[in-house]
């Protein structure tokens, strides 16, 4: 499935619809076309991550702390 | 001890004079303050002095008997980290009026030892980014060019320690941001594993990345620091109860490496990479293998997803901390901050879970290379340090931001949450400090630091303190 580019208007109805904070239609607008250069593109971001979803990770487990092998530690 | 000396001094070197009554903690923390008054407004690495306590403290502790090795040793944190009394303002506006209530449990421990801490330490606001840049605080420079950038997030701490302020620094590491400075000042940065430190007293940016991490001028100094804040601490739920190795004496057990291996992940940590700096690792391998370790090349997990990962856990655990402050004071965030957090705010939640389900593979596989191998050997950044105002750096080819850049090999390793340090690894022709990076296994820091410090200690790898 290609996804479709996102929209402001579908990310202003998001804020608006659901409990989040107010990002002004400017900051939201950064998802759809970047300036600032920290998130390149959020487009992009959800197409990489659409491929980690097609991803089997049987039962794998959401990573937590790292255990130590010291007994009771 | 002179002041010129004090300034280019390892831990080990002002212990021995404080030792043998060569100096004192008064006399080493005048020198240091007063360096710090006199450079400071050229390198931006101080965001609050504390000069009349700490020197209050330090005519206190020269009328102690001797103790520890970190007696009457000065130091500073990020200012990510609390210090009781003092603002903690994660280098924000945000946080302008944040006053700590009571010492981080890093703190604490270092006091307890002696150390004397002498203020807190410039950083990207909220450690989000690399750069260090900061228009609130000014940008902590390079201390062997000024024209270029100290790195970040812990920016303050590495020019604190390259401007020669302070003989150590704590810092905060969610991606690589102490020892990716480390590197590009010609110091040696230290992630230890994650849940090693605690992290309680710290400004969380992602609680399932973030390290405190160590900047010293060498790895037994590393050593002698991680002796100290590696305490179990209680009352943070993350932090292992487990007891610690001898740190200090893993950091000089001698230079045979005799049934060690090495391991050499050549895809992406050695693709794209400045020439020079690639050949300084390569150089480091040669050496490690001439003391006897066996090189092999090893395959970590494919890196493609790897930054997409980070993102994606990143940004809404930051949203998650910083949601109050939003509501009630968000037009004080920077704007590039802001952006991610919207960025953290449209993301699905099992778009997070499956990213923390990735970590899992990562540690797993990476665990698996480990079977192997006792160390992993990478370049510590693929390029020197980018001139102030850089917004992407190329290298061999290869256009990315220069926060990207500068985090490029580290980041992936809090990821998996494995021990990491960078040490210098010579000077580029530029002139520029190089450094490379070395991996262990979940709770080796004492095997990695015995590494690190065979590297460190060969004087074809040392960075000469900066000229200022």
């Amino acid at each position: 499935m290609t996804l479709k580019k996102p929209e402001l208007e579908t990310f202003a109805d998001m804020r608006d619809m659901l409990a989040t904070y107010g990002f002004s239609d400017a900051e939201l607008s950064e998802l759809v076309d970047p300036k600032l250069g920290i998130i390149t593109g959020f487009a992009d971001l959800l197409a990489q991550l659409e491929v980690l979803r097609k991803m089997d990770l049987g039962a794998t487990p959401p990573a937590s702390g790292i255990a130590h092998p010291e007994p009771g530690s | 001890m002179t002041p010129e000396r004090v300034a280019t001094a390892t831990i080990a070197n002002l212990t021995n004079a404080l030792q043998n009554g060569g100096t004192t903690a008064s006399a080493i923390a005048a020198a240091c303050l007063q360096r710090a008054v006199d450079l400071d407004p050229v390198c931006n690495a101080f965001i609050e002095m504390f000069s009349d306590e700490a020197m209050a403290r330090a005519a206190a502790l020269d009328s102690r008997p001797r103790g520890g090795a970190l007696q009457g040793i000065p130091f500073g944190v990020k200012d990510m980290i609390d210090c009781k009394g003092h603002r903690t303002t994660a280098g924000s506006a945000v946080l302008h009026d944040n006053i700590a209530l009571d010492d981080a449990h890093v703190v604490a421990a270092l006091k307890a030892a002696g150390a004397n801490c002498l203020g807190k330490l410039n950083l990207h606001e909220f450690a989000y980014g690399a750069t260090g840049e900061n228009a609130l605080y000014g940008t902590a420079v390079n201390a062997h060019e000024p024209s270029r950038l100290a790195g970040g997030s812990s920016s303050g701490s590495a020019a604190a320690v390259a401007w020669g302020l302070l003989p150590f620094a704590l810092g905060t590491d969610t991606g690589g941001s102490v020892r990716a400075p480390a590197a590009l000042n010609g110091l040696v940065g230290l992630k230890p594993t994650y849940g090693r430190l605690s992290v309680r007293g710290v400004v969380p940016y992602c609680w399932s990345l973030d390290h405190v991490g160590i900047i010293t001028r060498t790895v037994p100094d590393a050593a002698l620091v991680l002796q100290e804040i590696a305490t179990p601490d209680p009352a943070d739920p993350g932090c292992i109860r487990a007891s610690t190795d001898d740190y200090v004496a893993a950091a000089h057990g001698g230079s045979d490496l005799s049934g060690c291996s090495v391991g050499m992940p050549r895809a992406f940590f050695y693709e794209n990479v400045d020439a020079e700096i690639r050949a300084a690792a390569e150089r480091a391998s040669a050496f490690l293998e001439s003391k006897g370790a066996t090189i092999k090349d090893v395959v970590l997990p494919d890196m493609t997803h790897t930054r997409t990962v980070s993102l994606t856990i990143q940004m809404p655990e930051a949203l998650s901390y910083h949601m109050p402050r939003l509501e009630e004071r968000g037009d004080l965030y920077g704007a590039d901050f802001r952006a991610g957090l919207a960025l953290g705010q449209n993301l699905l939640a099992e778009h997070y879970v499956r990213a923390k389900r990735m970590l899992t593979v990562y540690r797993a596989e990476v665990d698996r290379v480990f079977d192997g191998v006792d160390v992993l050997l990478t370049p510590a950044t693929p390029a020197i340090a980018p001139k102030l105002g850089a917004v992407t750096v190329t290298t061999d080819g290869l256009t990315e931001p220069a926060g990207n850049a500068i985090t490029r090999f580290t980041s992936f390793f809090n990821m998996t949450g494995h021990p990491a340090i960078t040490v210098p690894s010579g000077l580029h022709s530029s002139g520029m400090p190089m450094g490379v990076q070395l991996v262990g296994r979940q709770f080796g820091e004492a095997e990695l630091l015995s590494i690190a410090a065979i590297i460190d200690a060969n004087p074809d790898f040392n960075v000469p303190s900066a000229s200022i």
